[in-house]
């Protein structure tokens, strides 16, 4: 099964939360009944017991709960990093149990962008060489991908930093850098772990910021795993975890505001 | 490349400390390698040399074809020789030491070389005049000498020397081979019998000789000849050159294989190096490997990733070593090795060999850390610390 990159992602809509488009496609993001248990230990973990989860297009939401409660193994699981024991999960409505094993990488590569905590970036490459990296891994014009990293760079602001190594950079900074790299090849969905979690208060807020602006700018989804309340209230919806279960799910004012704009989208079309 | 060369340079004493375990191995494989060149480059000259002739020598003597000396057989012998079937010509040879009080050294020792003028410029493998002129049959008294004894006793062409007490007249100088002749004295075999019986201590045959060179006519099988001499002429012993050459070959063989063995296991231990150290490497960059899987990489992009940065750790330390090597050999050459009388033959197949091993090494050596590499799960890396 091809996956085509400009099939599931969504063109850029500035400034908008919800389009005409949006209503017609699948959900970006779909879990049904997943189940993700974690055998090397001496006693099996159950990370996640059954997992349901809709994300749609251009949607912000952040996972929360305990530590332990199964956050990040769910993330992995969107992120195709590991495999559901149990369940289905999809990508704007395509099975990802079909995909080939060997066509993962290429669809992550493509479709899904990743943000981790601090120490997500190579040491011995610069600010440029991090945000190109995805690059090395495919096929095309030079000269274009340069564009495209100059672009990322831009967006985060920091063109003027491109050619500092890491240990060059504030926390903050490389934090940045690390969200140019995760939108450098435009996926659709940006998934992130705890980026805030290793920066300070200001550093943090200026963060969240970012990828505030970026999802309205963009127009691309976001799933942030967080213990951050400032994180939280930037996205549209909270989901709250815990033993490996959804226990909650709160929609925000900013996320209410999203919906209104979506019924009304509705009410236009009938 | 760029990313292989600072990955190189972020561990620089770790680097630095791998790259000399490589350096050690290819300087060794350098020195020794051309030594080795050296020895097969002379080795070669013996079996052109002893490829076209039998060498017809005594059999009770106990020594035989190429390392005989001294008188074995009678002279007479070669006219005999010369009656069998298949033989061109056969002339005597006398082969002495030219200094009885010469110490051992790691270069053959000082000869006379007698033969009749004449009939040695007819050989099909000569020893060619590079100053002066070759001797003919109505010279005595006079002299040829090889080139490293030319400049050994800085000897020019016209000068006069003494060798076993008696004056000679250097007439020509032999053209350089890195090989037995540059220490001989060409002489008359009539000079080189009065030479043998002057230091005799006993009264001796003067009709003696070391031994015949037997020279045979085109296509004949030499083995056949030389049975046939065996049989005919009762008490010799005749070596066909295949014997000879396998002589040559066998003295040469062990000497090569301590030599180049020597060499390429302190290469080996040099790459086992560089495999420890990218596996250590490979371990600290659990992290760096998980974030590159989730950017897209695959498993050919991590194993070249490795690959490169282990090749180009032996190319660096081929490079060093060879540089390292090819100096001291230079050195040498111009001067301890000279005067011990040895010779580093640094060839560029020899450069070829020592850089491009070092980098198939680092290539090899580089196979298995990508092995672990690619067995990284990134979802397993990515969270720790």
């Amino acid at each position: 099964m091809a996956i085509r990159r400009k099939k599931s992602t969504p063109p850029r809509m500035k400034g908008k939360m919800f389009t005409k488009q949006d209503e017609k496609l699948p959900p970006i993001v779909e879990l049904k009944n997943v189940h993700r248990t974690y055998e090397e230990s001496a006693v099996p973990v159950k990370a996640l017991r059954g997992v349901n989860l809709t994300v749609d297009r251009g949607e912000m939401v952040a996972i929360m709960g305990p530590s332990g409660s199964g956050k990040t193994s769910l993330l992995n699981i969107i992120g195709l990093l590991d495999n559901p024991d149990e369940g289905r999960v999809y990508y704007a409505g395509e099975d990802l149990d079909e995909l080939k094993r060997r066509k993962i990488p290429m669809f992550r590569q493509k479709e899904v962008g990743m943000i981790f905590q601090q120490k997500n970036l190579i040491p011995t490459l610069t600010a440029f060489e991090n945000v190109y990296m995805p690059f090395r891994y495919t096929r095309g014009k030079r000269s274009y991908k340069r564009q495209q990293v100059e672009e990322a760079l831009r967006l985060v602001s920091m063109v003027d930093r491109k050619d500092h190594f890491p240990k060059q950079l504030s926390g903050g900074e490389k934090q940045r850098v690390a969200v140019a790299r995760s939108l450098v090849m435009s996926p659709a969905v940006v998934l992130a772990d705890e980026p805030t979690g290793e920066l300070d208060s200001k550093t943090g807020d200026q963060v969240v910021k970012l990828m505030e602006h970026l999802n309205e700018s963009t127009g691309q989804t976001f799933i942030i795993v967080t213990h951050n309340e400032l994180v939280a209230e930037a996205c549209h919806r909270v989901v709250q975890m815990k033993d490996g279960q959804i226990i909650e799910t709160a929609t925000s004012k900013k996320g209410a505001a999203r919906s209104a704009a979506k019924a009304a989208v509705k009410r236009k079309q009938k | 490349m760029r990313e292989a060369l600072r990955n190189i340079w972020r561990r620089k004493v770790r680097s630095a400390l791998t790259i000399f375990g490589v350096a050690i191995g290819v300087f060794a494989l350098t020195t020794m390698g051309s030594l080795a060149s050296s020895i097969n480059h002379s080795i070669n000259v013996g079996l052109n040399y002893y490829g076209s002739r039998i060498i017809l020598g005594s059999q009770s003597s106990g020594f035989s074809g190429i390392f005989a000396v001294g008188p074995q057989v009678p002279g007479s012998l070669a006219s005999q020789a010369s009656t069998v079937d298949g033989v061109e010509r056969a002339y005597p040879t006398i082969i002495l030491s030219a200094n009885k009080d010469e110490a051992p050294s790691f270069s053959s020792p000082t000869l006379v070389l007698g033969s009749p003028p004449d009939e040695a410029a007819k050989d099909p493998y000569r020893l060619e005049v590079a100053k002066g002129r070759r001797l003919n049959g109505q010279d005595r008294g006079r002299v040829v000498v090889g080139s490293k004894l030319a400049t050994d006793k800085h000897l020019s062409v016209g000068d006069s020397t003494t060798i076993l007490g008696q004056p000679f007249e250097v007439v020509g100088i032999l053209e350089y081979l890195n090989s037995d002749p540059d220490g001989y004295y060409v002489m008359n075999i009539e000079d080189a019998k009065q030479l043998l019986l002057q230091q005799s201590q006993f009264v001796i045959n003067p009709d003696l000789v070391t031994n015949i060179n037997v020279i045979p006519k085109a296509g004949v099988n030499t083995t056949d000849l030389a049975n046939r001499l065996q049989g005919q002429l009762v008490g010799t012993q005749a070596t066909p050159p295949e014997k000879l050459k396998a002589q040559i070959k066998s003295a040469s063989q062990v000497l090569n294989l301590i030599v180049l063995g020597s060499a390429l296991i302190a290469v080996l231990v040099g790459s086992l190096s560089v495999i420890n150290t990218m596996l250590v490497s490979v371990g600290e960059r659990r992290k760096e490997i998980g974030i590159k899987r989730v950017a897209g990489a695959r498993n050919r992009h991590l194993v070249k990733e490795v690959v490169i940065e282990t090749s180009l750790i032996g190319l660096i330390g081929g490079l060093v070593g060879f540089g390292v090597g090819a100096a001291l050999v230079t050195a040498l050459n111009a001067g301890p090795a000279k005067n011990a009388g040895f010779y580093f033959a640094l060839t560029p197949e020899l450069a070829a060999i020592a850089i491009g091993f070092s980098v198939v090494l680092g290539v090899i050596a580089g196979l298995y850390p990508a092995w672990r590499a690619i067995r990284i799960k990134p979802v397993d890396v990515l969270r720790e610390e």
